[in-house]
């Protein structure tokens, strides 16, 4: 559950969410459920040229299992706490 | 024919006798909305017809053409989103993207699907429909009424969080990755105990000689190590008779 409750932490700022299948999106984080399917407003295509039809697309589901990244804004992220959440996570199980 | 077999449609050409979708024996329809437009792809559109949602799937069933309609399973859906362009003429409208899966060399599965293999290949497509060269794993599903878009967006949000993947490759969240270099260090040092120093030992012991030099090269060894000693002998030669030589001026000139 560490992705899950680390997301949450993300919720309301901006990131990128690359899948698989190489589409970008960027967007403002609304929510993430348990199987990280992410729900994003406010988005913008990284290769809009690609995918004129998505132009006009505001807000979007993305499936979980479909992400490849997401990249995260720089100062949102506390690297320590990450490294010990995920330390401990291993640990733990 | 659209080859939408290649982005993840499977087709449904089968109704029941109410002319509703031939589901499955414990499928349960749970939703249900009219007049909803398809488009498959830039802009192959089949016209109007109806939405089936049920627990693991989308069916859509034209109005007009009986033999027409596709299903599609939620984990085929990679993602879904509301387009609703007041600038342009495009009407509201529900997008989806799929991913069956299957990686051709390009972004989508193009071409890599099942017995629809010739999505890719310009000899073999026949889609004259489709404007590009490729069927881009795009859909849209235009209702007639625009306030059923939200209905429609959020049983798609249902529909994918009802049918999460079930993959049997990852334990748990992360599983297999390590989380740290120290972790990573201790697993390489495990690997050694197992698999490391004691190992040469073990060899050695069936066959004590296992590792020594042929007998071939040994004799080259021995023939080429005798020429240097000729070679260091005359060369000595050399040194001794020019020192002899050279008695008289011992910087040399």
């Amino acid at each position: 559950m560490l992705f899950y409750s680390y997301f949450k932490t993300l919720v309301g700022k901006e990131v990128t969410v690359e899948l698989k299948n190489d589409l970008a999106i960027t967007g403002t984080l609304h929510s993430v459920d348990q199987y990280l399917n992410i729900k994003l407003n406010s988005i913008r295509v990284v290769n809009e040229q690609k995918y004129p039809h998505m132009l006009s697309v505001r807000n979007c589901f993305v499936r979980g299992s479909v992400v490849r990244y997401v990249q995260l804004p720089p100062g949102s992220v506390d690297v320590e706490l990450l490294h010990d959440a995920t330390r401990r996570e291993a640990r733990g199980g | 024919m659209l080859d939408a077999e290649s982005i993840g449609l499977l087709p449904a050409l089968e109704r029941d006798a109410q002319g509703g979708p031939l589901l499955d024996e414990d499928e349960a329809l749970l939703q249900q909305f009219e007049r909803v437009q398809l488009v498959i792809g830039a802009a192959a559109d089949q016209g109007e017809g109806t939405l089936f949602i049920t627990e693991g799937r989308v069916i859509w069933l034209s109005a007009s053409q009986q033999d027409l309609g596709y299903s599609c399973d939620f984990p085929t859906i990679a993602m879904h989103a509301v387009a609703t362009d007041a600038e342009s003429s495009q009407r509201p409208c529900l997008y989806l993207q799929l991913d069956n899966g299957c990686d051709d060399g390009g972004a989508f599965g193009l071409g890599g699907g099942g017995s629809a293999s010739s999505g890719n290949s310009a000899s073999g497509s026949e889609d004259s429909e489709a404007e590009a060269d490729e069927l881009l794993p795009e859909l849209r599903l235009i209702p007639a009424e625009e306030s059923q878009l939200e209905a429609l967006f959020q049983a798609f949000c249902e529909g994918a969080e009802r049918n999460p993947d079930t993959s049997d490759e990852e334990e748990g969240e992360g599983a297999g990755f390590f989380y740290n270099q120290d972790e990573a260090l201790a697993g390489a040092a495990q690997g050694m105990a197992l698999g490391g120093g004691g190992d040469v030992e073990e060899l050695l012991g069936e066959d004590p000689s296992r590792f020594e030099d042929d007998e071939e090269e040994e004799e080259e060894q021995k023939e080429e190590e005798q020429l240097q000693q000729e070679q260091a002998a005359a060369v000595e030669v050399q040194q001794q008779q020019a020192g002899s030589n050279a008695s008289g001026h011992p910087n040399g000139c």
